[in-house]
């Protein structure tokens, strides 16, 4: 019996997938957390910590954690790289440009760093349900995307706020880390 | 951020300040006291590990560290939702600053740690129920935060979570929902939950480098 809760337990260990959200301030990042899990996104305030998301999806458990992105708080966002399978990078589309330019600096600086460097990257171009909201194009293009090298992208727009393509996304990122993952089982 | 529970109380700390049963009556309080200070039950948590609480079979008959080693988490909400039909089964939410944390715990006796449950009948038949904690850490980063949590029914182990929490900020507001597949329970099981309140009970054991620093339990109710 031992042995077997051993092996049962390894199995579901590697069959556990965690994703690390992150972005500027007033991305959306919470508010996606929320929408995808059916809850309330009518009073959201800034998040001073974390928000973490434990589910079962497809028989895989998904560790989802959402840090703050506020100036003060992202010099801790180091400290939750470690073993992260997968990195949503949350943009708000119709953001200011000097804004735009923090938001290119933060990702190209997380993308150096060795302990994601091999993690899927989705990139949500949030708030879509705004006017002002550039499109994915204009976005993918901004960040110099096409030049990255080092790990498995992809753009999507969505709407947090409509729900709008966010779980397209979520399937991408999480179809992605099961296949580079998993590919043995 | 989670809203106000329409008829629940403004403080957590305060949600469910119910009298502890005394359920083995110590001939004088005298006795008891004195027992206490012989087993230095400070000392004691130190050797409390995660494996250790990991193998427990069933609830623990006292609290396995005292109160006052808690100097880092104050407990903000809880909330409890059937995530399918949107039902919520338990909510409560503080929004003010965490009191200092080097002096929370005074003057408070185990019924700050001891919560009392009345949930809709409804959770038992729920597939999938999330779970949300919020909590504020103290002014010092937590390097390995952890949470064991044992669930029993008469005695018996139905349910076991184990998290990681890791690295929490300084100063920092932070929430976990846990989402999880409710097992399937048999109708007379399910009976026999409703029809023994407070028998389906839990220890929360709360690790920093595994090194326990808080135990709380849960008595459920289901009506």
């Amino acid at each position: 019996m031992g042995l077997l809760t051993i092996l049962k337990k390894n199995k579901l260990k590697e069959k556990e997938i965690r994703l690390l959200m992150l972005g500027l301030d007033n991305a959306g990042k919470t508010t996606i957390l929320k929408k995808i899990n059916g809850e309330d996104i009518s009073t959201i305030s800034p998040t001073l910590g974390f928000n973490i998301k434990t589910m079962e999806l497809d028989g895989y458990k998904l560790n989802i954690w959402d840090v703050g992105g506020q100036k003060s708080i992202r010099s801790y966002w180091r400290n939750y790289f470690e073993q992260t399978d997968g990195l949503i990078w949350v943009i708000d589309s119709a953001d200011r440009k000097d804004r735009f330019e923090l938001c290119k600096k933060e990702l190209l600086s997380l993308l150096k760093e060795e302990r994601i460097a091999g993690a899927s990257l989705l990139i949500f171009a949030n708030k879509q349900d705004l006017p002002s909201a550039l499109s994915k194009d204009q976005i993918q293009e901004f960040l110099e995307l096409d030049t990255i090298e080092s790990c498995h992208w992809n753009i999507q727009s969505c709407s947090a706020y409509t729900g709008e393509n966010l779980v397209k996304g979520m399937k991408w990122i999480t179809n992605d880390i099961r296949s580079r993952i998993f590919l043995l089982d | 951020m989670i809203s106000q529970a329409e008829a629940g109380p403004r403080k957590v700390r305060v949600a469910k300040k119910l009298v502890v049963k005394d359920k083995s009556p110590v001939s004088s309080t005298k006795n008891l006291s004195s027992k206490f200070q012989n087993m230095s039950i400070e000392d004691n948590s130190d050797k409390i590990t995660p494996e250790y609480v990991s193998k427990l079979k069933a609830p623990t008959s006292g609290f396995l560290c005292p109160l006052t080693k808690n100097k880092y988490i104050q407990f903000k909400g809880f909330k409890i939702r059937d995530v399918d039909s949107g039902e919520i089964f338990y909510n409560v939410s503080d929004p003010t600053d965490p009191e200092p944390f080097d002096t929370f715990m005074k003057g408070v006796d185990d019924s700050y740690r001891t919560l009392h449950y009345e949930f809709s009948k409804n959770y038992l038949k729920g597939k999938h129920i999330g779970t949300t904690v919020e909590f504020a850490t103290c002014p010092e980063a937590i390097p390995n935060f952890r949470m064991i949590e044992r669930h029993y029914f008469k005695d018996k182990l139905i349910k076991s979570f184990d998290f990681s929490f890791g690295f929490c900020i300084p100063n920092s507001r932070n929430t976990w929902e846990n989402v999880y597949e409710v097992p399937k329970i048999s109708s007379s099981l399910y009976k026999e939950m409703l029809q023994n309140p407070e028998q389906t009970c839990s220890d929360s054991f709360y690790f920093i480098n595994d090194k326990l620093f808080m135990h709380n339990k849960a008595y459920f109710t289901f009506k």
